[in-house]
C-alpha cells in the first residue's frame, strides 16, 4: 500500500518546503517560508515586486532578496508570513507568478493569491 | 452565587434516578444469545421481504426482465416465507426474557 | 461574570467526568439507575455549558473587553452580528461551541432515542462523555474563554474579507457536520461494546450521519462561495489542508451512506461500515485539528500551541482503543454473506465505496505528506493542485459514471439482457451529447468532455428513473402523473431523494469541469479608455471612482461591459481601504461579478492593483457553467431533505424491533 502511495506523490510531485537560511545554493523549484523584511518595493504587475524575506523564527541576518510578478494577497506587508513558490536565480529568490499566499494571523488559514 | 446554584441543580439531576421510587429492576439484561438470535432472523426476515417488493418494482420498471423476475421471485418468496415463523419466535423469545427477569408489575409509562 | 463562565465550565467537566467514568462502569456492572444518573449528568453537562456560551455570548455583544477573548477578536465597531459571531472565530470559542454542540446533540440523540432498550443507550452515553470530557479538560485547563484582564480601549477587530454573511455561518454549518459525526461513531462504539451484532445503531443514527453529511456539504459550499467571491484568485477550492480538513470525513460519510444500503439489504459489509463511521469521526477530530493547530503548514506550530499536542494524543487514543474494539469483536461481526454478482447494484455501491475511500487517502497522504517527508528526509515537501487535480478526475470521473451505472442495474443479479435494455437510452443520450459537444469545441479539454459526457449519461439514468417509476406506479394507482410521481417520492424518499442528490453532484460536476477546463483567462494593465477582450466580452475601463462608507474607503475601476457587440452595464472591481489606528490601513480586494444566468457564466473581474498613475491592472476570468455549482447546492439540499424526511411506519416498525417491550426508561 505505501508503495502505491509513494506512486502517487511522484506522479504528480511535490516541492520542498524551506526557509530562508537553507536555502543557500539550491537552484530547484522550492517553496519557501517567512517573513517579508521591508522595504517593499516596486510594481508587481511590472518589473517585479522587491523584498526580503527571513525566517519567521530567525533574524534580519538569514533573510534573502526576493522578486516577484503576479497578484499580491491583501494581507501582504512588512512584517507578515508568507510562503512562495519559484527558484533561486543569482542571489535573487524569482517567485512564481500567483504563488505567493500571506499566512493569516489569526485561527483561519492563510489567504491565497 | 449563579455559579454554586449551577452545580448544586447539577448534582440533583444526576441524583434524580435514586431519589425517585423506582419500577423497573436494578439490573439490566444484556441481550442473550437466543434474543440475538430471534433478532438477526427478524431482520432477515426483513431483508426478505424488502428484497421481494424490489424486485416487483424492478420488474415493473423494466430493470428485471420476465425470465430474470420468474428465476429470482421463488427463492425469494420461500426465504420470506420460512422466516414467517421468526418474528413469532423472536416476539416469543423476548417476551419469555422480560417476564423471567422482571417482577409481575410492568408498567407502561410514556 | 467570568466567575460564572469558569464555574459553568467545571461544572460541565464535573458531570462529564461522573457521565464517563461511572456511566461506563454503570454500562459494564448493569446498574440501571447509575446509567440512569450518568445519562443525566451528560444531559446537565448541555445545561452547564448553555451557561458558559450565554455567558460569553453576553460579553461579546456588550463589548466587554475585560474577557481577553473578545478583546482578541471583536472591537467596538464590528456590527452586534460579526461581534457576536466572533464566539467561534478564535480557539477557546470555537472550543466551547464544540463541547456545546457535542452535548447538545448527545442530549438530543439519547431524547430521540428513548425506546431504545436501556441496555444500548448505557453504552452510548460513557462514549459521547468521554469525547465531551476531552474538550471540556481543554476548555478548563489550557483554553479558557474566561481570562480576564486590564479592558484596553477596543478590540483587536475582525478581518474585514471576514465581514460578510458566509462567514457568518460557514464556522458553524461544518461544526455540525463535524460534531453530528461523533452521534454514529459513539453507537456503533456501543454496539460493540455491548457485543450486539445486529443493525440497531446503523437504523438508529442513519439521519444522524445524513444531517451531518448536508451541513458539512454546505458548509463547505459556502466556504468555496465565500473564497470564489472575497479573496479573488478565481477559483473556489485550491486543495489547501484545512478544505480538506473538510472534505475527508465528508467523502467517507458518503461512502458510508452508500454501504449502509448494502448491509441492510444483504447484511454484509458489517465491519467495513463500523470502519467507516470509526475513520468519518477520527477524520473530523483531524479536521478541527489542522483548522486550529496550524499543524501542517509547519510543525513548529506545534511549540505555539501545545493544543496540537493534545489533539493528535486524543485521536490516537480513539483511533487505537476503536481498532482494538473492532478487532476483539471479529468473530461476531463477521458475515459469510457474499456479493451475488459484480455486476449488481451492490456491487457498485462497494465500487462506489473503495473509490471515495481511495480519493480520501489520497487526500490525507497528501496533506500529511509534509510532516512525513519532514520526518523521513529531513526537509518538509509540499504537493499541491497538479496532485489533487489529478485524483480527482482519476477518482471522479469513474465515480460519476457509476452514478449513472448504479440506478440502472438491479440489486441481486442483473442479467446482460436486462442491462441493455435499460441502458440503451442514457448510453444512447450521452453519445449524442458528446458529438455536439465535439463539435461545439468542447474537445479542447479530454476531461472536461468525458465529464460531460458522463454527466450526460447520469442525468439521463436518473431522469429515466423518475419516469419509470412514476409510470409504474400510475398503473398501479391509476392516479394522474404528478400525484404518481409525489407519492413515488414520498413511498422511497430514500432512493428517490439520493436521485435528486445524485442531479445535484452532476450539476457541481458540469459546473467545475466548464469552469476550469473551460475558462477564459486575460490580464492587462489599462489607463483609463483603454478596453480589454475576453472570450465574448470587451471591457472598457472609463474612470476611477472613490467613496467613503462607514468604516472604509472604497476605490473602483469602473468598467464598462459589452457582449457580442450589446452594452451589458458596467463592473466595479477595487478595493476597500480600512483604516487602522496607528498601523497600517488594511486592505480588501472587492471582486466585480457579473453573472449570466440563462449560460451559468461569470465574467470575473479582479482589480490587481490600482497604481498611482491613475491605471489598474486587470485580472479577467470568464467562467463558464460556474453557477451550476451553486445551483447544484440548492439541489443538494433538496435531495437531502427528502431522504431525511421521517417515516412514521418505518419509525413504528423500529421501535417495535429494537425498543423496550413492555417497560420503558423513567426518571
Amino acid at each position: 500500500m505505501l508503495a502505491v502511495f509513494l506512486l502517487y506523490t511522484s506522479i504528480a510531485g511535490g516541492t520542498p518546503q524551506l526557509r530562508p537560511s537553507q536555502l543557500a545554493g539550491r537552484t530547484a523549484e522550492v517553496t519557501i517560508v517567512g517573513k517579508v523584511v521591508g522595504p517593499v518595493s516596486g510594481d508587481a504587475r511590472r518589473a517585479g515586486l522587491r523584498f526580503r524575506l527571513q525566517d519567521v523564527e530567525g533574524d534580519a541576518k538569514s533573510a534573502i532578496r526576493v522578486v516577484y510578478k503576479g497578484s499580491v494577497p491583501d494581507m501582504f506587508r512588512a512584517g507578515r508570513d508568507i510562503s512562495l513558490k519559484g527558484r533561486l536565480q543569482g542571489a535573487v529568490f524569482v517567485g512564481a507568478p500567483g504563488t505567493l499566499v500571506t499566512k493569516c494571523p489569526s485561527k483561519y488559514s492563510a489567504k491565497k493569491s | 452565587m449563579a455559579g454554586a446554584l449551577l452545580a448544586v441543580a447539577t448534582v440533583v439531576v444526576i441524583a434524580l434516578p435514586f431519589l425517585r421510587a423506582e419500577l423497573a429492576p436494578e439490573d439490566l439484561d444484556p441481550a442473550d444469545e437466543r434474543a440475538l438470535a430471534a433478532l438477526a432472523a427478524a431482520e432477515e426476515h426483513d431483508r426478505a421481504l424488502a428484497a421481494l417488493k424490489e424486485l416487483e418494482f424492478d420488474h415493473r420498471t423494466g430493470k428485471v426482465t420476465d425470465d430474470d423476475y420468474r428465476r429470482l421471485v421463488g427463492p425469494l418468496r420461500r426465504r420470506a416465507a420460512s422466516g414467517m415463523l421468526s418474528p413469532e419466535a423472536a416476539t416469543k423469545a423476548s417476551m419469555q426474557q422480560f417476564s423471567a427477569s422482571e417482577s409481575s408489575f410492568i408498567r407502561v409509562s410514556r | 461574570m467570568a466567575e460564572l463562565g469558569r464555574a459553568a465550565l467545571l461544572v460541565a467537566l464535573g458531570a462529564l467526568a461522573f457521565s464517563s467514568l461511572v456511566g461506563g462502569f454503570a454500562a459494564w456492572s448493569g446498574r440501571r439507575r447509575l446509567v440512569l444518573a450518568a445519562r443525566n449528568a451528560l444531559v446537565a453537562a448541555f445545561g452547564a455549558s448553555l451557561v458558559a456560551s450565554a455567558v460569553l455570548v453576553v460579553a461579546l455583544a456588550s463589548r466587554d473587553f475585560s474577557f481577553e477573548y473578545v478583546a482578541k477578536t471583536s472591537s467596538r465597531d464590528l456590527p452586534l452580528l460579526y461581534a457576536v459571531s466572533s464566539f467561534w472565530g478564535g480557539q477557546e470559542g470555537s472550543l466551547l461551541l464544540w463541547l456545546l454542540l457535542l452535548t447538545g446533540f448527545s442530549t438530543a440523540a439519547v431524547a430521540l432515542n428513548r425506546r431504545l432498550r436501556i441496555e444500548l443507550l448505557a453504552w452510548v452515553v460513557p462514549v459521547l462523555a468521554t469525547i465531551a470530557l476531552f474538550f471540556a479538560a481543554l476548555l478548563v485547563f489550557l483554553e479558557s474563554p474566561f481570562q480576564l484582564q486590564a479592558a484596553p480601549a477596543d478590540g483587536a477587530g475582525l478581518n474585514p474579507s471576514l465581514q460578510n454573511p458566509y462567514m457568518l455561518i460557514h464556522p458553524v454549518l461544518l461544526y455540525l457536520g463535524f460534531v453530528g459525526m461523533s452521534v454514529p461513531f459513539a453507537f456503533a462504539v456501543a454496539g460493540l461494546l455491548a457485543r450486539r451484532t445486529d443493525e440497531w445503531w446503523v437504523v438508529a443514527t442513519r439521519r444522524w450521519m445524513l444531517a451531518a453529511w448536508l451541513f458539512l456539504g454546505v458548509g463547505q459550499l459556502l466556504g468555496a462561495r465565500w473564497a470564489y467571491l472575497e479573496i479573488g484568485w478565481g477559483g473556489y477550492y485550491g486543495w489547501d489542508p484545512v478544505e480538506n480538513a473538510a472534505l475527508m470525513p465528508w467523502l467517507i460519510a458518503t461512502a458510508y451512506l452508500h454501504s449502509i444500503m448494502v448491509q441492510e439489504k444483504k447484511g454484509m459489509l458489517r465491519v467495513w461500515n463500523v470502519l467507516l463511521v470509526i475513520l468519518a469521526f477520527e477524520l473530523s477530530i483531524f479536521g478541527t485539528l489542522l483548522t486550529r493547530s496550524g499543524l501542517i503548514e509547519s510543525v513548529h506550530a506545534f511549540a505555539r500551541s501545545p493544543i496540537g499536542a493534545w489533539f493528535v494524543a486524543f485521536l490516537t487514543l480513539t483511533t487505537i482503543a476503536s481498532l482494538a474494539l473492532v478487532f476483539a469483536r471479529l468473530p461476531i461481526l463477521r458475515t459469510q454473506t457474499k456479493l451475488e454478482s459484480p455486476v449488481s447494484r451492490e456491487a457498485t455501491f462497494l465500487y462506489n465505496n473503495l473509490l471515495l475511500v481511495a480519493f480520501c487517502l489520497t487526500i490525507l497522504w497528501g496533506v500529511i505528506y509534509p510532516l512525513i517527508s519532514e520526518a523521513v528526509l529531513g526537509e518538509p515537501i509540499t504537493v499541491s493542485q497538479p496532485y489533487y487535480n489529478f485524483f480527482l478526475r482519476a477518482f471522479g470521473l469513474p465515480l460519476l459514471l457509476l452514478m449513472g451505472i448504479g440506478p440502472l442495474i438491479a440489486w441481486r443479479r442483473a442479467s446482460l439482457r436486462s442491462l441493455g435494455r435499460t441502458f440503451i437510452w442514457p448510453f444512447g443520450g450521452a453519445l449524442a451529447s458528446g458529438v455536439i459537444l465535439v463539435a461545439a469545441g468542447a474537445g479542447s479539454s479530454p476531461a472536461g468532455l468525458i465529464a460531460y459526457t458522463f454527466s450526460a449519461f447520469v442525468m439521463g439514468a436518473i431522469l429515466l428513473e423518475f419516469i419509470r417509476g412514476t409510470r409504474a406506479r400510475a398503473a398501479l394507482s391509476g392516479r394522474p402523473a404528478a400525484a404518481s410521481l409525489l407519492s413515488l417520492i414520498s413511498l422511497n424518499r430514500r432512493r428517490y431523494g439520493g436521485y435528486v442528490v445524485h442531479s445535484a453532484v452532476v450539476l457541481l460536476a458540469v459546473g467545475v469541469a466548464g469552469s476550469s477546463a473551460y475558462q477564459t483567462v486575460r490580464e492587462a494593465r489599462l489607463l483609463p479608455g483603454d478596453t480589454l477582450a475576453a472570450a465574448d466580452y470587451r471591457l472598457r475601463f472609463e474612470r476611477l471612482a472613490d467613496r467613503q462608507a462607514a468604516n472604509h474607503k472604497r476605490r473602483r475601476a469602473i468598467l464598462s461591459v459589452e457582449r457580442q457587440g450589446q452594452a451589458a452595464g458596467t463592473l466595479e472591481p477595487g478595493k476597500n481601504v480600512y483604516p487602522v489606528s496607528e498601523r497600517q490601513p488594511l486592505f480588501s480586494t472587492e471582486v466585480a461579478v457579473r453573472t449570466n444566468w440563462l449560460r451559468g457564466e461569470d465574467l470575473y473581474v479582479v482589480a490587481d492593483q490600482i497604481n498611482p498613475d491613475g491605471s489598474v491592472d486587470l485580472t479577467v476570468y470568464v467562467k463558464p457553467l460556474v453557477n451550476l455549482i451553486w445551483i447544484g447546492g440548492f439541489v443538494f439540499i433538496l435531495g437531502s431533505l427528502i431522504a431525511l424526511w421521517p417515516d412514521a411506519r418505518e419509525q413504528r416498525r423500529l421501535a417495535l424491533r429494537y425498543g423496550e417491550a413492555p417497560v420503558a426508561i423513567t426518571a
